[in-house]
């Protein structure tokens, strides 16, 4: 009795001993895969960064420097300038066109997706499938008809063409919207309209500040999409003052007066409005993510 | 009282964004690609509004490798800037879709006189008969040196290279003298390592107006076409087929040549010779502005390589068009006229930027240009003594499409001989001449 | 009951009818109402445009004019080979990036999700590439992957490697392309799959290592199958999204060198606004309608039976 006991100890002892060791090694393991993939991501960042400081000759350089040797700030302003890089105007454009976006998308998408989910009008259910049969469709399909119609509208090279197609012809949005607002207890609503709630001030008062988690998480699908967006606004805008960041990166790229320096540093001004929105709402943008996922 | 609100502000949104600010004053829209002569296309502009104080302009600065893009939808649209630089290789393909603005019953009425221009220049921008547009300048290609490389080898300027398909003449020899490996080895040693190359003497690149057309040319070949507006498909002459060879053994037999890089970025040879990578460039008069802000090395200008036939440039002249769905014909007339005239063009010669289309303002661009870079700046003048033109058909762009496209990988060595890649090219052109659209 | 009565019970009961009705028509009303901005935009911007791009595929349009032509766009479609071309390309590109990004971003994903200190600071790392600019990143990608200078040919070298021709080879240039791609998008998906991964009760795995079975058997008895309606999902997702690739082509290679990286939606966007043969470009974007649809189709077809498992 005594003898097996002792030895069940010691075995269940080396039984822990090596699953702790395996774990160690699994964990080690770990932290190496995961610390190269890193080193992938972070690596071209710090090079850019890099050579978006140096002098030109000092870019062509081989071996080249990491730490660059001369500190030229004025890639950065050449970037930014009008006349030169213009990085400053197309970020104000884009500000501007997302910023409306935003706004009109939440607004728009919630409005009707509650009317799909607890309004009972009419063939609802049919338009609503319509909706979700378009979701599929690749934003290319429809470019030359949409074009077509901005150009009949007059609307080349305006705010307008690069914000009202995305903020009343909505699906996805529409979409997450809904499936939000039906996971609210009906009883409120029931709730609201003992106490004589209209159609509107319900929505307005009552469920629309109910879906506030939804709501930033659309916000934030909503702002990484139109912020990178670069079909439409380069197939709808000509002229450089009202280019946006991603149409007039790519401009820019092509410029005669232009290096590699000096792209790069047009590079990291375009990257760092965005990181920093990121670093600061980063847990809307991931809860997003899923979001879009588990509809 | 809500909705009202809501309604308002949405209301509002739009008209705000529908209407761009109204002014009194009429707007025209004026477009441009290089950004090198911004500034005085902006001096002259000034000049002009300052002249018409009832019409305000707007500039507008596409990228060459977007501008044809935008500007075909434009037109195709109506939507094309007011006032915009024309160029001589797309000039046919708009004209013969009537969308300019026929300017000869303008010049007529106005009474302008054509005869300050280089004839030659008038005649080009013509379309049965009638004038498109004034010229506006002209370019010459020539070679872009670096002083210092050819000092530390010992050279002298080139001032008279000769080169020919067969063996390169002193002009190969010149630029293998300007190709340094690691050891510091020129590439007629024979202990030269062409894995290890440091410093190239040439660029060789697939760009017919600063590089190989000029070649073409001086080798005796006809070019593209058989003629300005003809119709036969000329390319597989075998006088281009040795161009296109020495030019792709400058990369990949010599080992002179860099090879090319990836289109989707501009810089590419020019960013080499600025770079200190490659001794010399070709290329034309319009990268002075650009080579005076970013050579931080003692430079110059010298004249082309001479062939078997002789010394030949590419000339090409711009001019300022109108789109024929203009919807302010008389306005744009009136800057497209300034800008195209003697008065602005001396503006713009006195930046020195580029040469003039104004005969007589040649030595008013020579004396803004003394004291500064190049020294040799008279290259591109004498290279006027002979040149030729830019191919001029309305089949261009398809026809640009798959040059680009085949002799890319001819450049990147996908092809074994330049005789392949030529007759590949030349039966796609010769279908495109042929197809109606 | 008095007559009278029963007039008034009557009548009381048919006011409340037509009240009621009245309520109804309202909440009809509001209803239409409420969805009519967007479901505007809906007809004009996305439905409207579906429809216009069949009819136009069989014209000649070019903004102004449209003569019906019937089948001649996707005749000269299918006989020109630059068409051929194009979908191969972006068939290849699919068939490559969608198993690499997916099949890398769970492994990560797992990985992530052992018990390790700073899940988060990981995390974050990978989404990064995912809000920032395609076409920025494509710059920055232009830069690493130049031949003679760019940082990862440098590296090679310091390495006594020869320096790859990663975007001016025609073989290679495509896979550069999709290297680029995947590691813009990784994030988002290993963030899909880390949200499935948290959903997988730990006590199973705890069941599974006290029977003695291994990382592997886990993560391929347990894991995966648990996972597959998300795999699914993000299979779909990244195809979709794959499809439509269009930013980097055009910002890095323009298509090229030769034609070895001119996907479907670059030729559509050339053919469509370089060339402006915009009624041939709709006959373009309508097959790729189709193919979506078809490769939709076909995925659920094969995930058919995997559906989704009931965690007893």
């Amino acid at each position: 009795m005594h003898n097996s006991s002792i030895t069940a100890e010691t075995t269940t002892y080396k039984i822990k001993k090596r699953i702790r060791r395996k774990t160690v090694l699994r964990q080690v393991e770990i932290y190496l895969f995961l610390c190269v993939i890193s080193f992938i991501y972070i690596a071209p960042f710090f090079w850019i960064l890099s050579t978006s400081f140096k002098p030109y000759a000092e870019v062509m350089k081989a071996p080249p420097t990491i730490i660059p040797q001369e500190w030229h700030l004025e890639n950065y302003s050449f970037a930014w300038k009008a006349g030169s890089g213009n990085v400053g105007l197309f970020t104000k454009n884009t500000i501007i066109v997302v910023g409306a976006i935003m706004i009109g998308q939440i607004f728009f998408c919630s409005l009707a997706g509650y009317a799909f989910a607890r309004i009972k009008f009419p063939a609802r259910d049919f338009l609503f499938f319509l909706y979700l049969a378009t979701l599929m469709v690749p934003e290319s399909v429809t470019l030359i008809p949409r074009f077509a119609i901005i150009i009949k509208l007059g609307w080349i090279d305006t705010y307008t063409a690069l914000i009202v197609p995305y903020i009343l012809g909505n699906a996805l949005g529409t979409f997450l919207m809904r499936q939000f607002f039906l996971t609210i207890p009906v009883e409120i609503e029931e709730a609201a309209k003992i106490d004589g709630a209209g159609s509107f001030r319900m929505f307005w008062r009552i469920m629309l500040p109910l879906t506030r988690p939804a709501l930033a998480s659309l916000a934030a699908l909503t702002l990484v999409f139109n912020w990178n967006n670069f079909l439409w606004p380069l197939v709808t805008t000509n002229t450089e003052s009202m280019k946006v960041l991603s149409v007039g990166m790519s401009s820019f790229r092509l410029y005669r007066t232009v290096q590699w320096h000096q792209m790069m540093a047009g590079v990291v001004l375009s990257l760092i409005p965005i990181l920093i929105i990121f670093f600061f709402a980063q847990k809307f943008f991931v809860r997003s993510m899923t979001f879009a996922g588990f509809k | 009282m809500r909705k009202k609100l809501y309604v308002a502000v949405v209301v509002g949104l739009f008209v705000f964004s529908c209407f761009p600010a109204t002014a009194k004053k009429l707007t025209l829209r004026y477009a441009l690609w290089d950004q090198n002569q911004r500034p005085a296309m902006e001096a002259s502009i000034a000049e002009f509004m300052k002249n018409n104080p009832d019409i305000d302009v707007k500039v507008e600065l596409y990228p060459w490798a977007d501008y044809w893009t935008k500007l075909t939808t434009g037109l195709a649209t109506g939507t094309a800037p007011d006032v915009f630089w024309g160029h001589l290789a797309w000039f046919p393909s708009m004209v013969t879709r009537g969308q300019l603005l026929d300017l000869q019953p303008y010049i007529d009425r106005d009474k302008v006189d054509l005869s300050p221009y280089y004839p030659a220049l008038v005649e080009a921008w013509k379309y049965q008969g009638d004038s498109y547009g004034i010229p506006k300048d002209w370019d010459t290609i020539a070679l872009f040196i670096n002083k210092e490389m050819i000092a530390k080898a010992g050279l002298v300027y080139p001032a008279d290279l000769k080169w020919n398909p067969i063996d390169g003449g002193s002009f190969l020899r010149y630029i293998q003298k300007l190709t340094l490996d690691n050891t510091g080895r020129n590439a007629l040693d024979p202990n030269f390592d062409p894995t290890n190359i440091v410093q190239y003497g040439f660029a060789s690149e697939n760009e017919p107006q600063p590089s190989w057309l000029n070649f073409v040319w001086e080798n005796g070949g006809t070019g593209i076409i058989n003629r300005p507006w003809g119709t036969k498909v000329v390319i597989d002459q075998p006088q281009t087929i040795a161009v296109l060879q020495f030019l792709n053994d400058l990369i990949y037999k010599y080992h002179v040549s860099p090879k090319p890089e990836a289109r989707g970025v501009w810089p590419g040879p020019w960013s080499l010779w600025t770079g200190k990578k490659v001794a010399m460039v070709t290329n034309g008069s319009w990268m002075l502005p650009s080579a005076r802000s970013q050579a931080s090395f003692p430079w110059d200008v010298a004249p082309l390589p001479a062939g078997p036939a002789g010394r030949i440039s590419v000339f090409n002249g711009l001019a300022h068009e109108i789109p024929a769905t203009c919807k302010h014909k008389e306005e744009a007339w009136k800057l497209c006229k300034w800008m195209d005239s003697p008065a602005s063009q001396k503006i713009v010669s006195e930046m020195g930027i580029v040469f003039p289309a104004v005969k007589d303002l040649i030595p008013t661009f020579l004396k803004a240009f003394a004291g500064k870079k190049p020294e040799h700046i008279r290259v591109f003048i004498d290279e006027t003594a002979n040149t030729g033109w830019w191919p001029i058909t309305e089949k261009w762009p398809r026809m640009w499409d798959v040059m680009q496209r085949e002799f890319d990988l001819l450049w990147l060595g996908q092809y074994k001989t330049a005789e392949e890649a030529v007759k590949k090219v030349a039966v796609e052109l010769r279908g495109i001449m042929k197809a109606s659209e | 009951m008095s007559r009278a009565v029963r007039k008034t019970m009557g009548n009381q009961v048919r006011l409340m009818a037509v009240a009621k009705q009245t309520q109804r028509w309202k909440e009809y009303l509001s209803g239409y109402l409420f969805i009519t901005p967007n479901f505007i935009g809906f007809l004009v911007f996305l439905l409207g445009p579906i429809i216009a791009v069949i009819y136009f595929s069989f014209t000649n349009y070019n903004l102004s004019t449209a003569q019906w032509i019937g089948p001649e766009n996707y005749l000269s479609m299918f006989r020109n080979t630059g068409y051929w071309n194009s979908l191969v390309k972006t068939l290849i590109f699919v068939g490559v990036n969608v198993p690499l990004q997916s099949g890398v971003a769970l492994l990560v994903a797992v990985a992530v999700n052992q018990k390790i200190r700073y899940p988060g600071i990981f995390r974050t790392i990978f989404v990064i590439p995912w809000v920032c600019l395609p076409v920025s990143i494509g710059m920055t990608f232009s830069w690493l992957m130049q031949t003679d200078f760019g940082m990862i040919n440098q590296l090679l070298r310091s390495l006594h490697l020869p320096g790859v021709p990663w975007l001016t080879s025609p073989k290679l240039a495509l896979y550069s392309l999709i290297l680029v791609n995947a590691w813009e998008y990784l994030g988002f998906h290993i963030v899909i799959y880390l949200a499935g991964l948290q959903s997988v009760p730990t006590y199973l795995y705890e069941a599974a290592m006290i029977d003695g079975a291994t990382s592997r058997v886990r993560f391929l008895r347990i894991t995966l199958p648990l996972l597959m309606p998300v795999i699914f999902f993000d299979i779909i997702m990244n195809t979709i999204g794959t499809f439509q690739i269009f930013d980097i082509v055009f910002v890095m290679t323009q298509g090229g060198p030769g034609a070895a990286t001119s996907v479907y939606n670059f030729e559509l966007y050339k053919q469509a606004f370089t060339f402006f043969r915009m009624g041939y470009a709709c006959s373009m974007a309508v097959i790729l309608l189709l193919i979506i649809i078809g490769v939709i189709l076909l995925q659920f077809w094969f995930f058919r039976k995997r559906g989704s498992y009931e965690v007893g």
